[in-house]
């Protein structure tokens, strides 16, 4: 026992350990939460489902699979929105500007997007076009989010935020009501599936990463899992001071929006634009508002 | 030996003496080879002032001249008002000739205000902001210039009918560099009156180069605008020298009323130089100058005088914050504005302006907002923009060329039609929304800046927001496009390439280095102006390595396991539920794309997808009238907020 907590110490002080591990670890949390949420999606539909870890052997299989493309470039979209996706991730595991992670987390899905966007098919562009819509709806919600956190806390930084006292979620409510329908967004579940969904009800199921399979399918899959492991830990953020309750918080809000996904049908683009541009932005708002005066 | 103090002179004098001899020069030969030259000799000159301007104490080089050399300015301004009233008769237009008759009794009565007339006074003044300038002007200015030897050679082989001469337009698009790096050295306002008049009466030219009734309407605007915004500033000047006797930025500065008033002038004739909402129709219309001159508008002279001058003023007015607060919203409307107006466009040219004249309001909001950060993201908006936009510009007129077309929708799959000019315009796009480079970072330490007020926030955030949108569109037209064998190669005149290429190095070596050149530049001139560092340690820590170094094993990964081993039989036709048209029809036929589909009996079906512009939402010309009239009233409260204090 002394032993683990030793390499443990040595790992959390060694930065390249450190960031090692972070990159290893977090897709499989991104997988296990893949599982959870295909269980209870399968549940809910009265299916068994199939394993917690099925989203690791679908992975395994992709990698077997013969490579196929419509050209180059779209290969190259595939590895930048991989590598950007761990850079996010890395330097939140870092504790840097929350802000520049928030960016450099939407340039990974740009460059997604312009993979969609290279190859010459329709379903693939008309996905594209949806998922820079998508990005347009939630970025003002997150940006607002992480100016909130500085009226309350007065840092920008990961690291002084985590180093704070009190948790975060009784000052910031309605911050984190709109914060879940932007996760909703990004990950892709109803009614905000618009881009690339997987659910039959879209006119357009995998919009976006249609045109890509195989490996570079693989590749995209893993920078899901990280991308689903970083907003989990978002969400965790706003109940940082206790792991058990943050974990609680986290686990109700993707239950929450897998019972979304489970009960809702597919709207149109324009239709969640205006809605996250009104509800959750004013929420936002006035949540951001309430700091400032304080 | 002070070399700078004719060096400075020089180079004002330099790119003014090239525009007469390249009208009287005959052939084009010579005279393109003058203009290479003098580019070369404008870029060395900037950089060489630049270094040695930077050594005198205090890092502020000035040069005081006697009394009587002020008569001088006075002449020179006199006289650039009389051309341009001279203009006025020729075109008939009323308007234009009324604001430019104002402007002259201004400038008299001026003359005739008792002042100071005995002492010295300071007609050159080098700081950090006229190094900025003095960099982007002549430095990107100096690549336009190369570039256009090469464009206007072949346009003017397709010229319409009527076009100037292309002794006429180097004429007036040498002076008007010449004009731009005077005017942000002078600190004489008679003499940066003198430059800034000029500077409009050559847009006003340049605009109608190429003849027609459309081109002579748009040039028209512009004049007839900034007119309205030389009134301003003439009076601006009156105001101030009726206060204080002295007409230069020193007396600008002693903080009473009525020198606040001038400077609000002064802001406001800068909001119409560089086109912020309600004054932007003028830059939108000067789209139809030929494409050189589009990207010196834009990216090294005019629209940038006009953020100078309020990232000159703003700062000595700090503790208003009634002044600041108003500033900063006039320009986050603008910076909102102009991003949403630039989703709704399909015209490249049109969607650069829009993008432009956002980004100037985001200038013009750190001005505002008025703590060190933002003066510090404003400076790094001013001079990574001005080389992004410059080599934008550059490539859509390059590709307006080839293709005859600016329209977005006919950039489809450019890439492997031009495969040079699309990664220029590749490096530029992506300039403006890739962390860690300059444009983004700047916004990011914009939007950190702007904390103390929630509203601002919002327009910044959601400008942000619309800004990757119309962006990400055009990147995706440019690439959409089938299965090719990579060729890099592509037809184009050496001049156009090494301009081009420069612009690119440019932009790349500034984004690889942009936290250094924050941390080591611009953060230390923001601390100079401001005397504080609030804020600022915070932003010096992000570790762009960690990007630079992801980026860099991914690429290298990826050359190893994917480019190399990429093989032909890999490439498959897009999935089209399996009524795909086959490889062999499209190579057979140049008007069959892959994404053509089988109908009944074999027939061939042509399919087309186009971007979303929000056209069923947003209408643009209401979004116009409505923006033109939230920033009136902004103005309005400017100019009634100041004047309540001065009484």
């Amino acid at each position: 026992m002394e032993l683990l907590q030793k390499v443990c110490t040595y790992c959390w002080n060694t930065s390249w350990l450190y960031g090692f591990l972070v990159l290893l670890l977090t897709p499989v949390a991104g997988i296990i939460l893949t599982g959870i949420d295909r269980k209870i999606t399968a549940r809910m539909q009265g299916r068994i489902g199939p394993s917690w870890f099925q989203p690791y052997y679908d992975l395994v299989k992709l990698f077997s699979k013969k490579p196929m493309a419509l050209h180059r470039p779209q290969l190259i979209y595939a590895t930048l929105h991989l590598v950007f996706m761990m850079a996010a991730v890395l330097l939140l595991a870092q504790g840097r500007d929350l802000l520049m992670i928030l960016f450099v987390q939407a340039f990974s899905v740009i460059c997604l997007v312009l993979g969609g966007m290279s190859v010459r098919s329709p379903y693939s562009w008309i996905g594209s076009q949806r998922k820079i819509m998508q990005m347009l709806a939630v970025e003002p919600v997150f940006l607002l989010m992480i100016v909130a956190l500085y009226l309350r806390d007065g840092t920008f930084l990961g690291s002084d935020l985590f180093a704070k006292g009190d948790p975060l979620l009784p000052s910031m409510p309605l911050l984190f009501l709109a914060f879940l329908c932007a996760v909703a967004i990004e990950f892709e579940k109803s009614p905000f599936d618009l881009a690339s969904s997987h659910h039959a009800h879209q006119e357009i199921v995998k919009g976006v990463t249609l045109e890509y399979s195989g490996p570079f399918l693989g590749l995209i899959e893993i920078a899901h899992f990280y991308e689903i492991a970083f907003f989990f830990g978002l969400m965790m953020a706003f109940w940082h001071t206790n792991i058990i309750i943050a974990l609680l918080l986290a686990l109700g809000g993707l239950v929450f929006m897998v019972v979304l996904d489970n009960s809702f049908a597919r709207l149109t683009p324009n239709w969640m634009l205006k809605f996250m541009w009104t509800f959750p932005l004013s929420m936002a708002l006035a949540n951001l508002i309430w700091l400032w005066v304080k | 030996m002070n070399w700078i103090a004719y060096l400075v002179p020089a180079l004002i004098l330099l790119p003014l003496a090239g525009g007469l001899l390249a009208a009287v020069l005959p052939g084009y030969r010579l005279r393109n080879s003058m203009v290479n030259l003098i580019a070369l000799l404008i870029a060395a000159g900037g950089v060489t002032t630049v270094c040695l301007s930077a050594q005198s104490p205090g890092g502020v080089w000035t040069l005081s001249v006697p009394a009587w050399a002020a008569h001088g300015g006075l002449i020179l301004e006199l006289l650039i008002i009389g051309v341009i009233l001279v203009i006025s008769f020729r075109i008939k237009n009323a308007w234009i000739a009324l604001l430019t008759f104002l402007q002259l009794l201004g400038v008299a009565v001026t003359f005739f205000i008792p002042g100071d007339h005995t002492s010295n006074f300071e007609l050159f003044r080098i700081d950090n902001l006229s190094r900025i300038m003095l960099l982007v002007s002549t430095l990107v200015g100096g690549a336009i210039l190369v570039f256009s030897v090469g464009y206007m050679t072949r346009h003017q082989e397709h010229a319409p009918e009527g076009a100037g001469s292309l002794k006429r337009f180097y004429f007036f698009f040498l002076s008007f560099l010449g004009l731009m790096i005077g005017l942000v050295v002078s600190n004489h306002l008679s003499f940066f009156s003198f430059f800034w008049e000029g500077t409009t009466l050559c847009s006003y030219a340049l605009i109608g180069q190429d003849g027609g009734k459309a081109r002579s309407e748009n040039a028209v605007r512009a004049l007839l605008i900034n007119s309205f915004g030389g009134v301003l500033l003439v009076l601006g000047v009156l105001v101030l020298k009726l206060q204080t006797g002295g007409e230069s930025f020193n007396e600008l500065f002693s903080k009473d009323h009525y020198t606040l008033l001038a400077a609000i002038f002064l802001i406001i004739a800068a909001f119409t130089k560089s086109a912020l909402f309600p004054f932007q129709s003028w830059l939108l219309g000067a789209m139809v100058a030929p494409t050189p001159v589009s990207a010196m508008l834009h990216a090294a002279t005019m629209v940038k005088a006009g953020v100078y001058l309020v990232m000159r003023l703003t700062p000595h007015y700090q503790n208003d914050v009634r002044v600041t607060m108003v500033v900063a919203f006039a320009g986050a409307i603008t910076f909102l504005g102009g991003a949403l107006l630039a989703c709704t466009q399909s015209n490249g040219k049109r969607v650069l302006a829009y993008s432009t004249i956002s980004n100037l309001g985001l200038v013009v909001a750190c001005a505002g907002i008025n703590s060190p950060l933002a003066y510090a993201a404003g400076l790094a908006i001013i001079s990574f923009h001005a080389i992004s936009k410059g080599l934008l510009f550059l490539c859509v007129g390059r590709i307006e060329q080839q293709i005859g077309s600016r329209d977005i929708e006919d950039m489809d799959g450019l890439m492997f039609k031009m495969p040079f000019t699309s990664l220029m315009i590749l490096i530029g796009m992506l300039s403006m929304l890739l962390p860690p480079f300059g444009m983004l970072l700047s916004k990011w330490l914009a939007i950190e800046a702007t904390i103390r007020s929630p509203f601002l926030l919002l327009f910044m955030v959601l400008g942000s927001a619309l800004t990757v949108y119309f962006w990400a569109k055009w990147i995706g037209r440019i690439q959409h496009s089938g299965y090719h064998p990579v060729v890099f190669k592509e037809e184009m005149s050496v001049s156009m390439k090494i301009a081009l290429g420069i612009l690119a190095v440019m932009v790349l070596g500034t984004g690889l280095t942009t936290m250094l050149i924050l941390n080591k530049v611009f953060v230390p001139m923001a601390e100079s102006v401001f005397g504080s560092r609030e804020l600022l340690n915070q932003a010096a820590t992000f570790p762009a390595l960690i990007i630079f170094g992801a980026v860099a094993i991914g690429g290298i990964l990826h050359y190893f396991f994917c480019w190399r081993t990429f093989k032909n039989e890999w490439v498959r036709m897009p999935f089209l539920c399996g009524e795909n048209v086959t490889f062999e029809e499209v190579r057979g036929d140049n008007d069959i794309r892959s994404y053509d589909f089988h109908s009944i009996g074999g027939k061939i079906e042509h399919s087309h997808v186009t971007s979303y512009y929000f056209r069923d939402v947003v209408n643009e010309k209401l979004v116009t009238a409505c923006l033109n009239w939230g920033a009136w009233l902004i103005i309005l409260v400017l100019i009634g907020n100041t004047l309540t204090q001065v009484r």
